[in-house]
């Protein structure tokens, strides 16, 4: 039956308005209550040298103390640690993943610090990319372990990024988001810290950081995230310790000279990481590492399996031709190498086969040898068998002759004796 | 072929506490791993108004088919549905068209905007189903459709430089509309859902189910129901995704008893009892749409639209496009372009 199909009719798409109300203005919450039942994941990467404060960090920033014990500085290398954590409030259910760069900056050779967290990172796409590609996907159900956010301490030394930083974050700055915050900042001063922030923020554009912008697209967001921007990197201070101030217990760090409140914004910008962090982009960051940092790895992953999506007279690929090619080319390989050892095997045989045919030619000549030298052997010893005969034979003869003579000689004497005896006899007749 | 690198560079450096990507099992179950309790207010559930924020802006898709012989009142209902002139009818095409020679498939889009919410509602319209003499194999330019959908969907997302949103023209929700007949399921009824039910959500319906007393109706929703089940006609929602015990007996009450919705559209409003009400005006009285006694045009509304739509949204896309996929990446989906073997182990992913 032929079939005319009509084109959607995308080109004009009609504005209407709404005689009465329909309802699905409720499809957001139809989404969201979906996803609520499912779970949100976070995932957050931290980079930073020991000691500088990332465990107490998290613990402050999620309120809870996530057990962990303090590293030592003897890591041969650097390590990442990830930990899974389940945080619920009201009826959204976190899976928290927090993962630690252990031994970061301990090394005395820091040139490949940066490649395991590189391949850390890498490898959550990898997964991702894998599920995706299967036949038989169940991409809804998938527990997503790429790195959302990547929180990067810097030391507190009052002047500029150390090389290190820069270079670890210059290779992390198109595969995560980065977030630099500035560490134990209870040990700068304010004016001190005013001049740090302005000299890093110079020193990443200048060495073209991408760090992560807070999206400011969109009215609402826009506006506390143009402000907050201004104040990065954020300088924290983190602490899971109660102190008494005023008739409240607040978190913060004692010290002779005065107590450091942590969620006070004129002593750190903790809460302001926080609310940057989690309150309000907190979606944002999972969507730009899926929208963009995962669409980056996965085209380059592509690319350079051989993919393409349009062939030199840009006419679209079909991603199964070029795989078949692929195919063909792998099949063909695998053909050729097939042959290759078979060929090798015959070259083997026939060497195999020529040695053989030497050793017997060997041994048969041996054997012949041997032959011979039997045969000369019996002859001498035929020889010498005739020789001993004739001895033999002369022997007996010149033995026979001795007997004959001494018989006639016995005959003889017996006769004689005989002949005596008869004259003796006669005589005396 | 698809040795990642996961696998070689699986060294000491790499953490072995690094959890595998669990799985999660349909039905949640009680949160595992290490619970920790909160001392404090973070801000986590904040992530909800987040989501809700973005999804509002980026806008929402929906695609909804009708099938159903001409006359029964399919571009009615679903103005009605929408509250606006949402048909093919009602785009500028002649009402006294001809009826094609063929089926065709005629998808118009609109976009309608309520409570900050914006959609881009496409309805596909299928005129010539069912309407000629010899209506053999009918159904194939609608599964064809359909699958072409599918395909468009499919070459988005496998492109190596994606797009970020990739449009879905995907058909979320068929709607098929059910002569009153009062005795049964006709044979193409039967024909059409039993091969449709594989690859798009059905959602039988009762046109015009004014011609039918209150009796009638009861009787003639039995027998359909049971004519489906004999048959093996999965239609929306179907019992085999329910995920929950909840989602289960919801959706159980909604099949067994009110399914397939016996509908009645108007566009025409008129005046009941003070109000202004959609309905239809018979000398024997005015039959008013929204009016649950009348018809139950208005569960259909509030399943479709309120309470279910991001559902069949969801099974279109988890279910009925994956196994699209998964059929055309095994080499016999039979569609175009070309399919060729391929292997189904590892090696070869794709």
């Amino acid at each position: 039956m032929a079939v005319a199909v009509g084109r959607p009719a995308n080109d004009d798409l009609r504005n209407l308005s709404l005689s009465g109300h329909v309802g699905f203005d409720s499809l957001p919450d139809q989404l969201v209550n979906k996803s609520t039942s499912q779970g949100f994941c976070f995932n957050i990467l931290c980079v930073g040298e020991t000691g500088i404060g990332k465990s107490t960090l998290m613990d402050t920033l999620f309120n809870t103390k996530f057990e962990s014990e303090p590293a030592t500085h003897n890591e041969p290398g650097v390590r990442l640690k990830a930990r899974s954590y389940e945080l619920q409030e009201s009826n959204v259910r976190l899976k928290l993943t927090i993962v630690d760069t252990v031994g970061f900056g301990d090394q005395i050779n820091k040139d490949d610090s940066y490649k395991p967290i590189v391949e850390y990172i890498d490898a959550q796409f990898e997964a991702y990319l894998q599920e995706e590609l299967k036949i038989k996907r169940s991409l809804f159900n998938y527990h997503d372990t790429r790195i959302h956010a990547c929180l990067y301490f810097i030391a507190p030394t009052g002047h500029s990024l150390k090389s290190l930083d820069l270079v670890t974050m210059k290779k992390l700055d198109s595969k995560v988001n980065i977030i630099p915050i500035i560490a134990k900042a209870d040990t700068i001063a304010k004016n001190e810290l005013h001049k740090f922030k302005s000299k890093i923020m110079s020193e990443l554009v200048s060495n073209g950081v991408q760090i992560y912008q807070f999206p400011t697209d969109e009215e609402t967001v826009a506006e506390i995230n143009a402000t907050m921007s201004v104040h990065l990197p954020f300088a924290v201070v983190g602490s899971t310790e109660e102190v008494k101030i005023g008739n409240k217990m607040a978190k913060a760090r004692q010290y002779p000279w005065g107590v450091v409140q942590v969620e006070n914004e004129n002593h750190c910008d903790f809460v302001k990481l926080r609310e940057m962090l989690i309150r309000v982009n907190m979606e944002d960051l999972r969507e730009q590492t899926h929208t963009r940092h995962y669409e980056l790895y996965r085209r380059c992953k592509l690319e350079e399996m051989g993919f393409k999506d349009t062939d030199p007279d840009s006419k679209p690929f079909s991603l199964q031709e070029t795989y078949e090619a692929k195919r063909n080319e792998f099949l063909g390989e695998l053909q050729k190498k097939e042959d290759e050892m078979r060929q090798m095997f015959v070259m083997r045989v026939k060497e195999k086969e020529a040695e053989l045919k030497e050793a017997e030619k060997d041994l048969h000549e041996k054997f012949d040898h041997l032959k011979r030298t039997h045969q000369e052997e019996k002859k001498k010893v035929e020889d010498k068998k005739k020789e001993l005969e004739e001895e033999l034979n002369n022997f007996q003869k010149k033995k026979a002759a001795a007997q004959l003579l001494q018989s006639q000689a016995q005959q003889a004497g017996s006769q004689q004796t005989k002949k005596d005896k008869d004259k003796i006899n006669a005589s005396f007749t | 072929m698809f040795k990642g690198p996961v696998e070689s560079k699986n060294e000491a450096t790499m953490s072995e506490l690094v959890p595998e990507p669990r799985q999660k099992p349909v039905v949640p179950m009680k949160p595992m791993g290490i619970n920790t309790s909160l001392l404090g207010y973070i801000g986590i559930d904040t992530i909800i108004e987040q989501m809700r924020k973005k999804t509002m802006k980026t806008g929402f898709d929906f695609n909804i088919m009708v099938v159903g012989q001409s006359g029964l009142g399919k571009s009615t209902l679903v103005n009605t549905l929408f509250k606006s002139q949402v048909s093919r009818k009602s785009s500028g095409w002649n009402r006294e068209e001809k009826i094609p020679k063929t089926v065709e498939i005629k998808a118009i889009g609109h976009v309608i905007e309520e409570g900050g919410v914006k959609m881009k509602l496409t309805v596909i319209d299928t005129p010539g189903f069912g309407d000629q003499i010899n209506n053999e194999n009918c159904w194939e330019p609608i599964e064809k459709y359909i699958n072409e959908q599918y395909e468009k969907f499919l070459k988005e997302e496998v492109n190596i430089a994606r797009k970020k949103r990739i449009p879905d023209t995907r058909v979320h929700c068929c709607l098929y509309f059910i002569s009153p007949t009062g005795h049964s399921l006709r044979p193409l009824d039967l024909e059409f859902m039993k091969h449709l039910s594989k690859v798009v959500n059905i959602i039988p319906v009762i046109a015009k189910a004014d011609t039918m007393t209150l009796e009638e109706k009861t009787e003639f929703k039995q027998r359909v129901r049971k004519e489906l089940e004999v048959n093996g006609i999965e239609f929306y929602p179907q019992k085999e995704f329910d995920e929950d015990l909840e989602d289960k007996t919801e959706n159980d009450k909604i099949r067994q008893e009110s399914m397939p919705f016996a509908v009645v559209g108007s566009d025409k409003e008129y005046q009941v009892n003070g109000k202004r009400v959609l309905g239809r005006k018979t000398p024997w009285g005015i039959i008013e749409v929204e009016n649950l006694n009348h018809c139950e045009f208005a569960l259909l509304r509030d399943f479709v639209i309120r309470t279910h739509l991001q559902d069949l949204k969801e099974v279109t896309h988890n279910i009925h496009y994956e196994t699209y996929r998964a059929k055309r990446l095994n080499g016999n989906g039979g569609l175009p372009p070309m399919t060729v073997e391929t292997e189904e182990n590892h090696e070869s992913n794709l």
